[in-house]
């Protein structure tokens, strides 16, 4: 809801258009974007690691979650804005949260089904197919609002 | 023995690629969706949501912080920080406020610390508030400068505070109870400021105001 304003709150138009004329010039703002993004990938994010099918082999949960939300996104064109693993006492991946934001109309049950598919792609991939069936077993999804940010049932 | 092996399975263009390829056309088109729900995808990894949060937030929070400290370069370095430390940082970021609040939260608190660091203002900024700004010799002014170049003048000589609170109220529009999360006081301060500044600005401006016609811009 837009701040209400009292005659005390207004102020001269002609002096905001004047300070939106001092933006920087279009070549720093694009030379900055270019070097933010490209720093941005050699960020280093420390995290959990879970076993897969292979002693030898351990995945970053980090790594399964970033798949999940690209892979969603690109496949079912829905937001993935929300993304937990379960694991058990041995630390070993047995399930995943995903919550995504829906769009009106969406038909949420097929949606979900579509999500559950990519998700258990991703987790066989990363996981292995052995570790991945008792993972895809338990594949929850939740949808959102797209405004309110709500959480639907 | 368990050997963990880092399994880098996500080439770093892979996210940025996807959205834009052709044979994805059900993918989302992210420019339509909110700050928020970017930062929400962003939180758990999405490289090309955060992407598109550098694309929407640069511009704001570098001309903010070109209003803030006075060198250009320290300004730019600034705002790459600080969106880098948004990147690192978004597991935490927990929609208490929007996403970009909490950008140029971010964004003032590295300011404070480079003042902090340079000592560019006095450590009680009521001191400073106190101090009367030189006047102008408005003759010279009206005559050599636009009003641009006399804006950011005078936004200069405003004390630290004030000068945010009118930025972020007046150019990027961020409501009272923002401003005061940003800054850390309150709404109440946020108001004050604005008045005093609005008034400030409006008198010593003066000679620029539009009379129907032109200013010169």
């Amino acid at each position: 809801m837009p701040e209400q304003t009292t005659a005390d709150d207004t102020a001269d138009s002609w002096l905001i258009d004047a300070a939106r004329q001092l933006d920087p010039p279009d070549s720093e703002i694009e030379r900055l974007i270019s070097s933010i993004t490209a720093k941005a990938g050699r960020i280093f994010t420390p995290a959990r690691t879970v076993p897969t099918d292979s002693n030898r082999i351990a995945m970053s949960e980090r790594v399964i979650k970033r798949l999940v939300a690209t892979r969603t996104r690109s496949a079912i064109g829905r937001l993935v804005v929300f993304a937990q693993l379960a694991v058990d006492d041995d630390g070993a991946v047995d399930g995943i949260r995903v919550g995504l934001v829906a769009r009106y109309r969406d038909d949420l049950v097929v949606l979900s089904d579509e999500v559950r598919a990519v998700v258990a792609d991703v987790l066989s991939e990363c996981l292995g197919p052995q570790t991945a069936a008792r993972a895809g077993a338990n594949i929850g999804v939740r949808w959102q609002d797209v405004y309110s940010r709500d959480w639907l049932n | 023995m368990r050997t963990a092996i880092w399994c880098v399975a996500v080439d770093p263009e892979f996210a940025r690629a996807n959205h834009c390829d052709a044979d994805h056309s059900n993918a989302a088109d992210l420019a339509t969706l909110s700050d928020d729900e970017l930062a929400g995808a962003a939180a758990i990894g999405d490289r090309a949501a955060f992407d598109e949060l550098v694309v929407r937030m640069t511009p704001p929070l570098l001309r903010y912080l070109r209003r803030m400290v006075a060198d250009a370069h320290v300004a730019e370095d600034i705002a790459q920080e600080a969106l880098l430390d948004a990147w690192k940082g978004l597991d935490n970021f927990a929609f208490r406020s929007t996403f970009r609040t909490w950008m140029f939260s971010i964004a003032h608190r590295k300011c404070i610390d480079y003042y902090r660091r340079h000592r560019e203002f006095p450590a009680d900024e009521d001191e400073l508030a106190a101090l009367t700004a030189p006047a102008p010799d408005t003759e010279r002014l009206v005559e050599h400068a636009s009003l641009r170049e006399a804006l950011m003048h005078e936004l200069e000589l405003l004390p630290p505070t004030s000068r945010a609170c009118w930025w972020l109220r007046e150019v990027e529009g961020l409501p009272h109870a923002d401003i005061a999360g940003v800054l850390r006081i309150t709404p109440t301060s946020v108001r004050g400021h604005l008045q005093r500044s609005r008034h400030r600005l409006a008198d010593r401006l003066a000679p620029w105001r539009p009379t129907g016609g032109e200013t010169n811009a």
